[in-house]
């Protein structure tokens, strides 16, 4: 019977020894992989086809890998702390809130592209997230420049014209919106609960963030996150807001005509044009800035990115490729700008970027007007714990506008948090 | 021979057992190990239990405690009156293949992947969705209260066809006879299901509690797709806390296995009394 037990824990043993056999991946594939979420999965796919283009000789398959961003950043996490390399990717794309937090702690997984990345081609306040310690460790790739989109056609009922809709401030805009709203009954703007994405542009709008440059918990005593507040609680009470709940809220309000205005990144415009009946009707301008002081600006940024390159066997092909491409190729920038509205962040690249007109958008060349804008924004460093601190902060917020909190009370318990938060 | 015999049982269970020992067991002890170092990212230090200090003086985990317990005590009780009355009522339909139809139907729920169905009943509720409409433009997500009990009901949704399909067999394996005299000696329909069909099916009633206060607690895709955690946290439950800080924000591994050994006793505390007491019941039958 011994032998029998034996036999039976011999094949098992076995089995689990071809599990693990079968599960581990070869290390010299001459293969790149690339992770990337949404629309830029798409371009990574174009920008495989144009590195080929150049590099016909090349004996490596490429393989783009279309993820959700959330599933992505919990994967490249889990491999990145059991330090199992093999299961990440080459290259991947991800947005500038969780830049620090992978080169921080993973610094080593990592490739330096400080030679490959010349930083003065793009604006400070994309640089600034990209360096570690004096090195770059991601190409800059584009960013989400905060602007606002409007229905030309429902202002023009109130009496406006299109030049009545730029550089405003937020008090001129709640103006605005009120004459709008009496006369076409459609409110002006939608925020959603919490305003955790309108205080994001609004904070770097005034060139502040949850934490300053050293990380420490930056929201007590700073004038221009007490104006953010301020301004989103002015905008809430002025009668012109359309409640929404979720992303999914505010696509069906642009589609079903809720709303006049949508004030955020620019990476609404896709949304916004796949709805093609409303064509014409909408124009694109700089978002209002704060009227409380001259410093404040019509620019911010929500959202952006930038590419990664991992440590690993293949290095060299996955540096070559993602510089070439992402970091310097026009053709792809024109493609990405062009096909999604991806808003570049290479100067360079800025100035001789060429798209067609829009005609959704009245014939104008939008991606290159949001390019441009994006030369103003204000650089914050952006650290780590953004999400945490967003959410808490967003939180407090709404207890503050459900009068459950004072102002103070409020500001002073988002402070606490985000010290807590950043000394953790 | 005998011995012979009991080694045998050992290989064929012996596939199941190294399959939990790797899955649950491991994972359980690396986890507990895990809770007892600080930090984030990789940068972790062994400092006892820092973190379960730490846990208790954390206002989010307070209100995700209390969400949870707020999520139990809606859901618990409906869901085990709601699913005692449809399968009594299953069990008085006398054609067997309407039976089959309703108790297949009451099944389906459970075999729908939660992503698809969360998202769907998020839809449902958008401002422009058909419940808006049906409830006056109410906004249902944007209300602590009206979202927490909106999502109740898509787990009672979701969860009961699985219990019902529990007490339906309980209750149909009772003894017919036990009815029959009932009701000879004049007992009424709801006097036989008190006296007669729950003292029955108790430890089944007992189990079922259990497992529906434990898959409260671990509730995640229903709130974490359909509202986020919000409005003002009032949906954010335990395990989308801990997910949270284990891969979304900055990555605090120990932080977030010390959540989950806390949601472990918690559950085991809970469960203690209501298996004593199932075991004692069984032992009296």
């Amino acid at each position: 019977m011994k032998k029998k037990l034996g036999i039976g824990l011999i094949v098992i043993g076995l089995l689990i020894g071809l599990f693990f056999m079968l599960n581990k991946k070869e290390e010299d594939d001459k293969k790149i992989v690339i992770w990337a979420y949404d629309n830029v999965a798409n371009i990574a796919e174009k920008a495989v086809e144009i590195y080929k283009k150049e590099n016909k000789d090349l004996d490596y398959e490429f393989e783009v890998v279309k993820i959700g961003q959330e599933d992505m950043v919990e994967k490249i996490k889990v491999y990145l702390s059991t330090n199992s390399l093999n299961n990440l990717p080459d290259v991947f794309y991800d947005e500038d809130y969780n830049f620090l937090e992978f080169i921080k702690y993973y610094e080593n997984n990592f490739v330096d592209l400080t030679e490959y990345v010349n930083l003065e081609d793009y604006a400070i306040f994309k640089r600034i997230n990209v360096t570690y310690n004096d090195k770059t460790y991601a190409i800059p790739f584009d960013c989400g420049v905060g602007v606002m989109f409007y229905r030309v056609d429902l202002i023009k009922k109130a009496g406006y014209e299109e030049k009545d809709m730029e550089n405003l401030t937020w008090n001129q805009f709640i103006e605005i919106g009120k004459k709008v709203k009496k006369e076409t009954g459609i409110d002006m703007i939608t925020v959603l609960p919490e305003g955790d994405m309108e205080g994001r542009l609004l904070y770097q709008s005034a060139g502040t963030w949850f934490f300053d440059e050293n990380g420490k918990a930056n929201i007590e005593n700073n004038q221009a996150f007490i104006d953010s507040f301020n301004t989103i609680k002015r905008v809430l009470d002025s009668g012109i807001v359309y409640k929404t709940t979720s992303w999914d809220d505010i696509i069906s309000s642009i589609s079903n005509e809720k709303i006049v205005s949508l004030v955020g990144g620019s990476w609404w415009s896709p949304i916004i044009e796949s709805y093609k009946e409303q064509s014409g009707k909408w124009r694109v301008t700089t978002m209002p800035r704060m009227s409380e002081s001259n410093d404040y600006s019509n620019y911010s940024n929500l959202g952006g990115g930038n590419w990664f390159v991992i440590n690993k066997s293949n290095k060299e092909i996955a540096i070559d490729f993602a510089v070439s491409t992402f970091g310097k190729s026009q053709e792809l920038i024109d493609y990405s700008a062009e096909t999604f509205a991806i808003v570049p962040v290479n100067l360079n690249l800025i100035k001789n970027l060429t798209v067609n007109d829009n005609d959704f958008f009245g014939g104008e060349k939008i991606a290159k007007k949001m390019a441009e804008y994006s030369e103003y924004i204000k650089p914050v460093k952006y650290g780590l714990h953004t999400y945490e601190i967003t959410y808490y902060v967003g939180t407090v917020f709404q207890e503050y506008l459900d009068d459950k909190l004072s102002f103070e009370d409020a500001i002073k318990k988002m402070q606490k948090e985000a010290e807590k938060v950043s000394m953790e | 021979m005998l011995k012979e015999k009991k080694n045998r049982k050992f290989i064929f269970i012996l596939p199941s057992i190294l399959f939990i020992i790797f899955l649950v067991y491991i994972p359980f002890i690396y986890s507990l190990i895990m809770s007892l170092y600080y930090g984030r990212g990789n940068n972790l230090k062994f400092s006892f239990f820092k973190n379960y200090s730490l846990l208790f003086n954390d206002d989010v985990f307070n209100k995700v405690i209390l969400n949870s317990l707020t999520f139990t005590i809606i859901i618990v009780p409906i869901i085990i009156l709601f699913s005692l009355y449809v399968s009594y009522i299953l069990l008085n339909i006398k054609s067997e293949k309407t039976k089959n139809i309703f108790t297949t139907l009451l099944y389906i729920p459970c075999i729908t992947s939660p992503v698809a169905y969360s998202l769907f009943f998020k839809q449902l509720a958008y401002n422009d969705g058909i419940l808006s409409s049906i409830f006056n433009n109410f906004n249902i997500l944007g209300n602590v209260w009206s979202a927490r009990l909106y999502i109740s009901l898509i787990c009672i949704w979701a969860w009961s066809g699985y219990y019902i399909l529990f007490l339906f067999t309980a209750i149909k394996n009772v003894d017919v006879n036990l009815y029959k005299a009932a009701k000879l000696d004049g007992a009424s329909n709801f006097k036989i299901f008190r006296k007669i069909v729950i003292p029955l099916v108790k430890p089944v009633l007992i189990l079922m509690t259990i497992l529906v206060i434990i898959g409260t607690f671990q509730l995640f895709v229903e709130s974490s797709l359909i509202t986020k955690g919000g409005p003002s946290m009032g949906t954010y439950s335990i395990v989308h806390y801990l997910y949270n800080r284990a891969f979304v924000y900055v990555s605090q591994y120990g932080y977030a296995s010390a959540l989950g050994i806390l949601v472990f006793l918690f559950c085991l505390i809970v469960s203690i009394p209501f298996v004593k007491r199932m075991i004692k019941d069984e032992n009296t039958l």
